[in-house]
């Protein structure tokens, strides 16, 4: 959600963002190029992946174009050789891959306001890749598993990034920033609980739970985000959830795994 | 995702790059827009509790689908047009609350009537929407291009056979409603609905121009002529 961007934040919304912020600062040495999947880049034909060398422009969202944060500039550039190893990896694990190289692609927001965020002014390349909208989670699974493939072969030391969200649930009114709030209760308490076992290191029991999740709280693409985190192999120890709160009702964190 | 939006951009310009298949889709557009009949329809919309966005930003993407839409059935582009959003997410676990769109529906018929307007009403979306996860090469390989499953196929054979018998909105309604349960139909994003709502929900029989298949997708053209309605 670009909300994190915004001029005039909400409470939650400045906290998620000071979150990334801070997360982005962190790593920024230790990472030579981000690895990103963004539920809102979504496809229908196996896996398409960004090859335009320096996708750059203005994105405005096709939702929030009235507001500050409905308006933004991109500036990124595509690690080829990153991005033609998880082309590789992924087509070698018997994928449909789609090369995206087009003037005036539409790069989602997700993507967009994540490197905003983590990635300010575009200092370290990325890799991205769409989440196919009707690919199991074990076949996210596998994409995750050929992100971590694609990293080996290419010697790059890659910051991974899965852009999603929790519970779903958006309130149908203009609100202003004062009046932000998480949709229901019950979604606030499946995205806490979610939380504590991802903060716990129980990542297996969040793959149990997931569809649950995703049918309680109607979790962000049935919540199948974690499915490609987890097949990165990088979530080995408890994560390290960073702020939680609400987006338009939405559920938002900022979760951060260091490989143990 | 929230409310209702309405394209109020005088003239909307620009790049229409398709995100699914930029390989096929990428559209040079340029057309005016009816700004008094969008705000009149945005106007409308409100009374009937409708929360809506008046989209003014002229630099927002218009989506393929309205511009496929609009080029293949005008492909002059002299007439202008007002752009709606669907509020419905068409994918997982949605159970395809139709009604906002028929509310939609009446807040169009209310402002076309209000204008003075003669509006060609377009809806766009599929009908039955399972697909392949494959693109044949070439894409138009259409060795490789039939309907899903039969199964789908005989969903939107009853559906259209519906619309051509000229059924009475009751009816309609629930026969939509199976169809999407059955075909996970994009119609369960309530373009169709709102269409006919728009249409005040004529009893009288649709003339089904066409229907194929995309990937694997059921697709029809069909027409509703009011005013051969309104001569008979």
């Amino acid at each position: 959600m670009p909300h994190l961007t915004a001029d005039d934040p909400a409470v939650s919304w400045k906290e998620l963002s000071k979150a990334a912020i801070e997360l982005g600062r962190e790593l920024a040495d230790d990472v030579d190029t981000w690895l990103v999947v963004s539920t809102q880049w979504f496809t229908v034909l196996g896996f398409q992946f960004q090859t335009a060398e320096h996708p750059h422009g203005v994105h405005v969202d096709e939702n929030w174009y009235a507001y500050d944060y409905g308006e933004l500039e991109y500036d990124l550039h595509t690690d080829p050789t990153l991005t033609e190893c998880w082309i590789d990896s992924t087509a070698a694990a018997g994928f449909d891959v789609h090369r995206t190289d087009y003037e005036g692609f539409p790069i989602d927001t997700g993507t967009i306001a994540a490197m905003m965020l983590l990635n300010p002014g575009g200092r370290k390349p990325v890799a991205s890749a769409s989440m196919n909208l009707y690919a199991g989670p074990e076949l996210m699974t596998t994409l995750g598993e050929c992100a971590s493939l694609a990293a080996v072969n290419s010697g790059k030391r890659i910051g991974v990034v899965a852009v999603s969200g929790l519970s779903t649930g958006v309130h149908q009114q203009w609100l202003r920033p004062q009046d932000e709030r998480i949709f229901s209760e019950q979604h606030d308490t499946w995205n806490r609980r979610i939380l504590e076992l991802l903060g716990t290191g129980r990542v297996n029991e969040v793959l149990e739970l997931r569809e649950q999740f995703s049918q309680a709280a109607a979790a962000d693409s049935q919540f199948r985000a974690i499915n490609f985190l987890a097949g990165t192999g990088l979530l080995t120890a408890p994560g390290d959830v960073r702020a939680y709160g609400s987006v338009w009702g939405t559920g938002a964190a900022v979760v951060h795994w260091t490989k143990s | 995702m929230v409310g209702h939006h309405v394209n109020c951009v005088p003239r909307s310009t620009g790049v229409s790059v398709e995100p699914i298949f930029p390989h096929l889709f990428r559209y040079h557009y340029d057309f005016q827009t009816d700004v008094e009949l969008a705000h009149a329809i945005a106007d409308s919309a409100e009374g009937l509790g409708l929360t809506v966005g008046r989209m003014t930003n002229p630099r927002l993407r218009v989506d393929y689908a309205t511009i496929g839409s609009l080029h293949l059935v005008n492909d002059s582009w002299d007439i202008p047009v007002v752009s709606l959003s669907a509020n419905n997410n068409p994918y997982f676990y949605s159970d395809a609350p139709q009604d906002q769109m028929e509310l939609l529906g009446e807040a169009t018929r209310t402002a076309i009537e209000a204008t003075g307007r003669r509006a060609i009403v377009i809806a766009s979306n599929s009908l039955s929407h399972m697909h392949w996860d494959r693109e044949p090469d070439p894409p138009e390989d259409m060795s490789a291009e039939h309907i899903y499953n039969q199964h789908q196929y005989q969903w939107d054979m009853h559906l259209l056979e519906a619309l051509r018998s000229g059924l009475g909105p009751d009816d309609l309604r629930s026969i939509i409603s199976a169809h999407i349960e059955a075909t996970a139909s994009e119609t369960k994003a309530g373009s169709l609905t709102w269409m006919l709502s728009a249409l005040g929900w004529p009893v009288m029989p649709a003339d089904v121009l066409a229907y194929g298949t995309v990937i694997g997708t059921g697709n029809g053209i069909v027409e509703w002529d009011m005013g051969k309605s309104m001569i008979s």
